[in-house]
């Protein structure tokens, strides 16, 4: 799988891939793509860095957009839009004792749900879920609420992450640090 | 009801029954009253003694009285930042925002002129822009049908046989601040008369804001990028120009660029070397009136190299970079290029030039406070530096950045600990011995120094106990 056929060099990875079919449970593929972003979420609840920053392609890219769900991510801010480099900058600080906003961790328990899949072989697959995250810090609690949109490509290693868009749906509304992993 | 009748959220007025002529002038409402103090407790004696040079006493962070009189006494009575004129570039354009507890309208009205209108209905008082931001021609309370121009002016009134022959329109417009006045599109209002002009209350800081400006080529600056908007458990005045906590506040980032010191997508690239060592040539600043800033120019010129070099890879940079030695003396030039459009600058009371960014600052109770970032684009310059510039404050502002959230967190441990009352004083003496003062009264310090924080509580204080505002105290 080349980088530009899966056209991983801009925001058009949230895109369907070209002749793509849906993917239905039950199914081999479905299940894999189920128990992979199952997996995803458990080890961001579970702040295990290292294992979450491997499920990423090395060309990978994060956007979280603000103010709406789908902006220009060229000419609008975003809350966070990294590509790989940017992600191991971001678990390097979280590794990091002297992160204040995450001394102590939070505390975190989410839900993923309502998956659909779409994908062009088993190989280039676009996967939509939602969530609710619920966070305690500091003796408070926040509830966020998402969608989320992965593309997820197959390589020697398994289904790596190629981008994932995370919209929360409050991102018009002031929020708290949402410094943990999204 | 006939379709003739039905209201719609178009921008035609339907029914208008009374209806002012586009052109009639818009009356100047009755100005807001000064509220009434007397309620409070502290009298403007013992709001002296809270805050003697160099100490300030945990009171100012923690009583709700004291944050009713800031309110009241510094948002709702001094120049106070709306927006950018840039965010309103079209007729009809209009923002929420917000004075203190005050809901306004930041608005460009068909006349193209700049308003900035309290967000109520003149009628039963509803706010009449319920949206944070859009473009129509008119503004309508849906509790009763009452409809205004961008202007302000009252439009139309439902029913207007029950008001009667001495009705006057003109008299129930939106009720304007009484004076707006802005400078190189930065917008400032108050809701009661000023004896200092807003020129005069900017005084040194404004040529600072103009590294801002400047660096955009033609002084063209677009804020249509939209924001962060984040919240914390803290006090406003917290959010202050101090040069003294990188080094361990921001500890983890530090790491970062050490790590990655080449990388164009982290902010070392601008940070080049550390500005806020203890050995640093940087510079804190008080210009008078709150108007406070971190100096990095002697720091950044040192620098300017790798950031002309990462210009020079993005592409359009190049050309940034002629059009500001075309525009501009190689001097300021050269100054501009280095300091990249970040004056880094605090307008007394909730204003901030920060990296690439117009931050305002809202505070919604004792010990809690918005932030709103706006990042700041230039008009003439390529898509990929506007977005070089839009990754950089990403990465360092904003709910998930590297910086401000771990400045929230301490602002919150701050709130914390402050509620020890016992022995409450704070020290904010750092510099007092090395501090000086040039000849236009600026207070210079090392970056380190709390010259900032000493300019904003003498501010603070002024205000709080100038003896005009005192009414019924």
């Amino acid at each position: 799988m080349t980088e530009s056929a899966v056209g991983l060099t801009g925001a058009s990875i949230f895109a369907e891939p070209p002749s793509c079919e849906a993917i239905r449970r039950p199914s081999d593929l479905f299940g894999e793509i189920e128990a992979f972003l199952c997996l995803e979420a458990d080890l961001m609840d579970q702040h295990a860095y290292d294992d979450w920053l491997s499920l990423w392609h090395p060309l990978g890219l994060y956007w979280v957009p603000s103010n709406s769900e789908d902006l220009d991510s060229e000419r609008c801010v975003s809350i966070i839009f990294e590509r790989y480099e940017g992600l191991e900058d971001r678990i390097f600080r979280l590794k990091d004792k002297r992160m204040h906003s995450q001394s102590p961790k939070s505390k975190l328990v989410r839900i993923v749900s309502n998956f659909s899949a779409v994908a062009a072989g088993v190989s280039d697959i676009l996967v939509r879920s939602n969530f609710v995250l619920g966070e305690v810090r500091g003796g408070q609690q926040q509830t966020l609420f998402g969608r989320a949109t992965h593309r997820l490509i197959r390589s020697a290693g398994g289904l790596k992450i190629a981008g994932k868009k995370v919209y929360l749906i409050g991102n018009d509304a002031p929020m708290r640090n949402v410094t943990f992993l999204l | 009801m006939s379709a003739a009748k039905q209201l719609t959220l178009d921008s035609a007025v339907p029914d208008a029954e009374v209806r002012i002529g586009p052109g009639a002038p818009v009356q100047p409402h009755r100005v807001p009253d000064r509220l009434d103090a007397s309620r409070l407790s502290y009298d403007v004696d013992s709001l002296r003694t809270l805050a003697p040079t160099g100490w300030v006493h945990s009171a100012l962070y923690t009583d709700p009285e004291i944050f009713d009189l800031e309110l009241e006494r510094i948002f709702h009575s001094g120049w106070v930042y709306i927006g950018h004129e840039s965010e309103i570039a079209r007729t009809g354009e209009f923002k929420r925002r917000q004075i203190g507890r005050q809901p306004v309208i930041f608005v460009r009205g068909q006349d193209d002129k700049v308003r900035v209108l309290l967000n109520r209905c003149r009628h039963r008082g509803a706010i009449v822009c319920e949206l944070d931001e859009g473009r129509d021609r008119y503004f309508r309370c849906w509790y009763h049908g009452w409809t205004y121009s961008t202007s302000g002016e009252l439009a139309s009134v439902s029913g207007p046989e029950g008001y009667g022959e001495s009705f006057d329109p003109r008299a129930n417009g939106l009720t304007p601040a009484a004076e707006v006045d802005s400078y190189r599109g930065f917008v400032f209002a108050a809701l009661s008369r000023q004896a200092i002009p807003l020129d005069a209350y900017l005084g040194g800081a404004a040529k600072v804001i103009d590294i801002l400006v400047d660096a955009a080529p033609g002084g063209d600056l677009t804020v249509r990028a939209g924001s962060n908007r984040t919240i914390y458990k803290g006090n406003w005045k917290q959010v202050g120009m101090d040069g003294y906590h990188p080094l361990f506040v921001h500890a983890s980032v530090l790491a970062t660029w050490e790590r990655q010191a080449e990388s164009g997508h982290s902010l070392g690239a601008t940070h080049s070397a550390n500005p806020f060592g203890f050995d640093a040539v940087s510079e804190t600043r008080d210009f008078g009136h709150g108007h406070t800033m971190l100096d990095f120019r002697k720091h950044r010129l040192m620098h300017a190299g790798k950031f002309r070099s990462l210009l020079q890879n993005t592409p359009g940079g190049t050309e940034y970079i002629e059009a500001l030695y075309a525009e501009h003396d190689a001097g300021w030039a050269d100054l501009l290029l280095a300091m990249a459009g970040d004056p880094h600058v605090g307008i007394f009371p909730n204003l901030q030039l920060i990296n690439n960014q117009i931050r305002i600052v809202n505070p919604l109770s004792v010990d809690e406070t918005e932030v709103q970032m706006f990042p700041v684009l230039f008009a003439n310059a390529s898509v990929e530096l506007n977005a070089l510039r839009l990754r950089q404050h990403e990465s360092f502002y904003g709910p998930a950045g590297s910086g401000s959230t771990d400045d929230a967190e301490i602002f919150e441990r701050v709130q914390l600990g402050l509620q020890a009352s016992v022995d409450p004083w704070i020290n904010i003496s750092r510099g007092m011995n090395r501090e000086h003062v040039e000849d236009d009264g600026t207070v210079v310090g090392h970056i380190t120094d709390e010259v900032p924080q000493r300019g904003q509580m003498r501010q603070w204080l002024a205000m709080m106990t100038d003896d005009s505002l005192t009414g019924a105290l």
